[in-house]
């Protein structure tokens, strides 16, 4: 049995990575003369005026759109800079014959470790033209030199970045299950289809293909039992819009931070309406709060949004705080997210990231689960201390809500879902189906 | 060490690692750029001349202009035996 299954999922992969391998050809010039004389390419800092070069440099190659409004948004209103008197590059370019041929973004975050207050850099949309490939990274060597800064992050799920990153002495985050998003399938239908279209099942078969796959995954969500447990406390759960996010945050982030010494993003209610705030966003953002003697106890932020691509809607929580990692309120503010994601009319609701212990909370709602195709997150503390102590997993909570994985719209995103869809079973984990794998940042 | 021993040397790493051997696929000029070689390709490659030429490659060292062609990386080189 298992090794029909084996032939089954080998030859379905194989089908869908033979599609993906297509369907990731860019939209712009394909192939390199080699015979071609390759003008030379100068480095410098990317300026505001490069906007327009950079935003058809990022869509010739499946960035997806951008905005002026959104780059004045990360670069000058950005609350790590504002009111710091510090100045950085906005990201730096390769400019060959007076065009931009490469490019990578630098976006400036703030940490907290403990009582320390970190100043991060995230590298962002990193892109080039093939013939200029060799040289993108010497734009990776221009963000990792840049002074007075404490830590770099790279979130990017790319092979080819995780290698750079590697090259330039980071580290790759220590929670070993980083790279695994966990999620359910909320409508099955929809979910089949895309799956049979992944497949180029004809057009003939992909209305039964899709009802019988459809069924198939029904029949599974029932006898697994992939939805939220009910918790014997009941606690509510309030929905907010992101304009809503007040004092009340502040406090807790406040109090969060005195917990434990671990490295949080910078989650202050400025920082939390800025980092969400997209400009020309398609997606919809909820704040979830759990109140407890009128005192807000933790809250959950959850995305909405359809992958143009593919057609999904998914919802996903992208930050989640809770005082004292309290397991009642996660609970409930997973529940209440969960059922939001339906409201939403989502078919899929993950989760990646955030504590053991918030994962040991819906560990028996039995979700799927998809690997990134590589570690989607490096870091590196200037100071070697910090950096040795930040290899301890516990000295962590990381979400999508670090680096860019959330700062920028999807669409912009280097951190894409290569997604291996994997379902878990009591003891093994058994690839099921490729969904969707298309390397949006394209530096080889 | 002269440059043309150590160009000689990149030349023929970058042949043997990225051009399966095939010194013909190599441009005229030398240039690294094109399909020759990726940004994988030049971490290999700066992995190399530290290693072999028992030199050390800062960051701010990691330039287009010494890493283009194998005749500005043979010079970079140089440059470094020589500080």
């Amino acid at each position: 049995m298992a090794s029909i299954e084996k032939r089954i999922i080998s030859a379905l992969l194989a089908k869908m990575r033979k599609r993906r391998g297509a369907r990731m050809a860019p939209h712009g010039k394909l192939s390199v003369d080699s015979t071609a004389v390759v003008p030379p390419a100068r480095l410098r800092e990317a300026l505001f005026s490069d906007f327009a070069a950079v935003a058809e440099l990022k869509r010739r190659w499946g960035l997806g759109a951008d905005s002026l409004e959104n780059w004045e948004r990360l670069w000058c209103r950005n609350p790590a800079l504002v009111g710091s008197g510090v100045k950085r590059p906005i990201g730096w370019v390769l400019e060959a014959n007076g065009a931009i041929v490469a490019y990578l973004g630098n976006i400036s975050l703030q940490c907290r470790y403990g009582d320390r207050t970190l100043t991060a850099v995230t590298a962002t949309a990193f892109v080039a033209e093939p013939p200029y490939r060799a040289l993108a990274v010497t734009l990776a060597a221009a963000f990792y030199r840049q002074k007075s800064v404490d830590l770099f992050i790279t979130s990017s799920a790319i092979e080819a970045s995780g290698k750079i990153a590697l090259a330039f002495k980071c580290a790759a985050l220590p929670e070993s299950d980083y790279d695994t998003v966990r999620f359910w399938v909320l409508r099955s239908y929809p979910f089949a289809q895309v799956l049979m279209n992944e497949l180029r099942v004809s057009r003939l078969l992909l209305p039964i293909g899709s009802i019988l796959a459809a069924l198939a995954i029904r029949a599974d969500t029932i006898i697994r039992r992939r939805w939220p447990r009910r918790s014997a406390i009941r606690l509510a759960v309030s929905e907010i819009s992101l304009d809503d996010v007040g004092d009340d945050f502040q406090t807790l982030w406040t109090e969060k931070i005195k917990e434990k010494t671990r490295l949080y993003a910078d989650r202050s209610a400025a920082t939390l309406r800025w980092h969400f705030d997209i400009p020309g966003d398609r997606g919809r953002v909820r704040v979830l709060c759990c109140h407890k003697d009128g005192k807000l106890d933790g809250y959950a932020v959850v995305r909405s949004e359809v992958d143009p691509r593919a057609g999904l809607r998914t919802s996903t929580v992208a930050d989640m705080i809770v005082r004292q990692d309290d397991p009642a309120v996660v609970h409930a503010l997973l529940v209440a997210a969960y059922e939001h994601a339906k409201n939403e009319g989502s078919e899929i609701f993950q989760i990646q990231g955030f504590t053991c212990d918030v994962r040991e909370v819906f560990s028996d709602w039995a979700p799927y689960q998809r690997k990134f195709p590589a570690h989607p997150y490096f870091y590196k503390a200037t100071d070697p201390v910090l950096h040795r102590v930040l290899g301890d997993p516990k000295a962590w909570y990381a979400c999508p809500f670090d680096g860019d994985a959330s700062l920028v719209r999807p669409s912009y995103s280097s951190c894409d879902s290569h997604a291996t869809f994997q379902r878990e079973t009591e003891s093994t984990q058994t690839v099921v189906a490729v969904v969707s794998e298309s390397e949006r940042t394209h530096v080889s | 060490m002269q440059t043309t021993d150590i160009e000689r040397d990149v030349r023929e790493f970058v042949i043997q690692h990225f051009l399966s051997g095939d010194a013909g696929k190599l441009r005229a000029d030398g240039s690294l750029l094109g399909d020759v070689i990726d940004s994988m390709g030049v971490i290999t490659l700066v992995a190399y001349v530290q290693e072999h030429f028992g030199i050390t490659v800062k960051d701010d060292e990691v330039l287009p202009s010494n890493l283009d062609t194998i005749a500005n990386l043979a010079a970079f080189v140089e440059r470094k035996i020589g500080a």
